[in-house]
């Protein structure tokens, strides 16, 4: 269509469309007129039918019957004999006449008709097509900001106004700071519960400063309800019109649509992030713990092998070897405890968890305790009915040889040290405890925090970390931790929860 | 006994703690050979045919678990595993494929030493027609044909099961056996799942056969990995 005539005034296009059906009957009277002798006058009247028709297509209803009129009062003077004007003089002219104003009617009908239904089709076509533009802008979007920016523009050119709610993991709305206009109580009362409720929209009441209606439509996707979308509108319009609902509704579910995978990429990608994290701390502790225990299998290997050799040596050189390999066995349990520290914070260090007595990680720990302190005897209370516990024995094992060492190094030679295990009511409750130290009081609270010390001087080996191992360890159990004094002595009491162990059917003795 | 040919094999790309462990082995009257990869260690194995095999899992050119697999086809010999790993899989991995026994690096030479001892005796029973139908250990006697076990001329009464178990541990004396492989065994690979009955039994049979059952001397645990039935207990 062209720009020229949308600028026309309404009546200057009807002139001219009269004129137009004068025109084109005079034309047809001046062109057929020459003809006159060689066409019956039956054919001369389909001329007129066909301008007359042409007429009713082109401009309306009105010329189609100007042109009726004009078309028979032409055939009659020129072209029927005698030349003389006779309207409606005969009843053939009436019925020639007849005719052709029914043409001329019938048609007009069926073009304006026919043109409704191009415009509504157009119509239909445009609102089609920015919603498809909407979609593809929302399908396409990398954040809240571009998928409000394309529920904007639709709305704009809806003469409506929108703005875009998120709801957070905490189901609270949080207002787009590229919104419209910041939300007033009515506004933020309207959308809570369109969030909230199940309902296709809410209308907010009262209405807001300007009195615009404001409609929150709920963004809802497939998992949850993602948040809502305000939509007010524009242009000092108070109230949304009825066909505007539904399509504002379609915006809203694409919106929904376009929030839900906006959600999920960003959890795949903290998700994929925090993986590759983990794998970067896994594969530095990993080749750090190779890269420091080879040389260190190295030291304490050539040393022992010079300590070994105590009678080919001089008696000083034997001993300095052997001071070589200690020291060096030392640092490999400060660089093991260090790198099992780091591994339990890190948030995936798994635990290998099996069901099994207890008394076996107890046996266990016991041999690789008193092998280091062959003078030390520990006595063993175990209550005889325990169950079988869910555990990862390698890390618990570590626990009891750190209590127990410590219990070794801050008790007087000949101490009495004992560890007593039972259950009470849903925990099995370990204690290690020894006789004549106790912890420095004020700070047994703080006796688990990394590298502290229960004994200030550093005559004791040893840097603090024991004991914040064991903590990190029984907790990730679902454990309990903690020291206390008693009369004359030091404990250390940790708790694993017993949950319900599978079944066990021994066979009948035979 | 006579170790004096025995030849072992040193599988370790580092080439300090070759020269110690080496040191070690001819202090245990053993002649030694070295390879720094699994490609030269599967040859020298396959021409010298050594007593024992000691091998580091961490090597330059392929996982020390292939070497065992490969070496398991056709040889039996005792593989002693030097790990740096502290993770339990490695070495559950590395004994299930058909390793013996496994050291912890760093460790001292005269664990090194007891352990290349106890295989080596291990491989002269073998060779020397079996271990025999009567088995002793501490106070306890088992007569594998009549099926009976003594304690201290006391006869003790285990269940069947409690007596597979107990024949498993028997059979291979001073190996760590995975908790895998002692499920196959006792229970059947169908039961592989319910591992805490091997857990349950071992109790058990401490409880019956040693002497101080909270210490065991002879069923010791080797803790995240396996069992370990030693014949002759180190330490007190």
């Amino acid at each position: 269509m062209s720009f020229a005539v949308t600028l026309q005034s309404a009546s200057t296009r009807r002139v001219a469309s009269y004129a137009a059906a004068v025109v084109a009957c005079c034309l047809t009277a001046t062109g057929a007129f020459p003809l006159r002798d060689h066409l019956d006058l039956p054919d001369i009247v389909m001329l007129f039918l066909l301008a007359v028709f042409l007429v009713a297509t082109f401009f309306g209803r009105g010329p189609a019957v100007v042109a009726s009129f004009l078309s028979v009062a032409l055939f009659d003077y020129y072209f029927d004999t005698p030349h003389h004007f006779v309207f409606f003089g005969d009843a053939e002219h009436v019925l020639t006449f007849a005719i052709m104003l029914a043409v001329g009617l019938v048609t007009a009908q069926l073009v304006s008709r026919a043109a409704a239904k191009t415009d509504d089709a157009w119509a239909r076509e445009r609102e089609t097509r920015q919603l498809y533009e909407a979609a593809r802008d929302m399908a396409g979007a990398h954040d809240v900001t571009q998928i409000l920016e394309a529920a904007q523009r639709y709305l704009g050119n809806r003469g409506l106004g929108g703005n875009l709610l998120v709801a957070g993991d905490d189901d609270r709305l949080a207002d787009h700071p590229g919104g419209h206009h910041v939300l007033s109580i009515a506004e933020s009362g309207c959308a809570g519960a369109a969030y909230r409720g199940g309902s296709e929209f809410v209308a907010a009441d009262p209405r807001d400063h300007a009195g615009a209606a404001i409609v929150c439509f709920p963004l809802r996707a497939p998992t949850r309800v993602r948040g809502v979308l305000a939509v007010t509108p524009l242009d000092g319009h108070t109230r949304l019109a009825d066909e505007q609902y539904e399509a504002v509704a379609a915006l809203a579910s694409l919106a929904a649509l376009a929030l839900e995978r906006l959600h999920y990429a960003e959890s795949a990608q903290r998700a994929e992030l925090m993986v590759a994290d983990e794998r970067l701390r896994t594969s530095v502790l990993t080749s750090l713990s190779h890269d420091l225990r080879t040389p260190l299998t190295t030291l304490v290997g050539l040393a022992d092998t010079l300590a070994e050799r105590r009678e080919t040596l001089p008696a000083d050189a034997a001993e300095t070897a052997g001071i070589i390999r200690d020291q060096a066995q030392a640092m490999h349990k400060l660089l093991s405890d260090l790198l099992d520290m780091a591994r339990l914070k890190s948030a995936s260090a798994p635990l290998r968890r099996d069901w099994q007595p207890f008394a076996d990680v107890v046996g266990s720990s016991l041999r690789l305790a008193e092998n280091v302190a062959p003078d030390r005897h520990v006595m063993i209370d175990l209550a005889p009915d325990l169950p079988l516990i869910f555990f990862d024995a390698v890390l618990i094992e570590r626990v009891l040889c750190n209590l127990l060492d410590n219990a070794f190094k801050y008790a007087r030679p000949g101490a009495r040290i004992s560890l007593a295990a039972r259950q009470s009511s849903a925990h099995l409750e370990v204690s290690i405890c020894n006789d004549g130290s106790e912890f420095p009081a004020g700070r047994i609270d703080s006796m688990f925090d990394l590298f502290v010390r229960g004994a200030n001087e550093s005559c004791i080996p040893g840097a603090g970390l024991g004991l914040a191992i064991c903590k990190a360890i029984v907790e990730a159990h679902g454990g309990s931790i903690r020291a206390e004094n008693r009369a004359g002595g030091a404990c250390v009491r940790f708790t694993l929860p017993c949950l319900t162990p599978p079944p066990v059917t021994i066979e009948d003795e035979p | 006994m006579n170790t004096q040919s025995s030849l072992a094999l040193v599988v370790e790309d580092e080439p300090q703690i070759r020269r110690f462990v080496c040191s070690a082995l001819r202090d245990e009257s053993c002649r030694a050979s070295e390879a720094g990869s699994v490609a030269q260690g599967l040859d020298l194995a396959a021409r010298e045919r050594p007593d024992l095999v000691v091998l580091d899992l961490g090597l330059p050119d392929r996982d020390g678990v292939d070497f065992i697999r490969e070496l398991r086809v056709w040889s039996g010999v005792p593989v002693l595993v030097l790990s740096a790993r502290t993770d339990e899989s490695d070495k559950i991995a590395a004994l299930d494929a058909g390793a013996d026994d496994y050291l912890t690096k760093p460790f001292g030479i005269g664990e090194l030493r007891a352990r290349v001892r106890a295989m080596l005796r291990r491989s002269q029973l073998q060779s020397d027609s079996g271990a025999g139908a009567l088995h002793a250990f501490g106070d306890v006697t088992v007569d594998l044909v009549r099926r009976t076990v003594r304690r201290a001329g006391a006869e003790v009464h285990l269940t069947p099961l409690e007596y597979n178990l107990l024949v498993q541990l028997l059979i291979n004396p001073d190996r760590v056996l995975t908790h895998h492989h002692l499920m196959d065994k006792v229970w059947g690979p169908a039961n592989r799942e319910r591992d805490h009955y091997l857990r349950v039994y071992i109790g058990r049979l401490r409880q019956k056969l040693e002497a101080d059952p909270a210490r065991p001397r002879h069923i010791v645990t080797e803790t995240g990995v396996g069992y370990r039935f030693q014949l002759q207990p180190t330490g007190r």
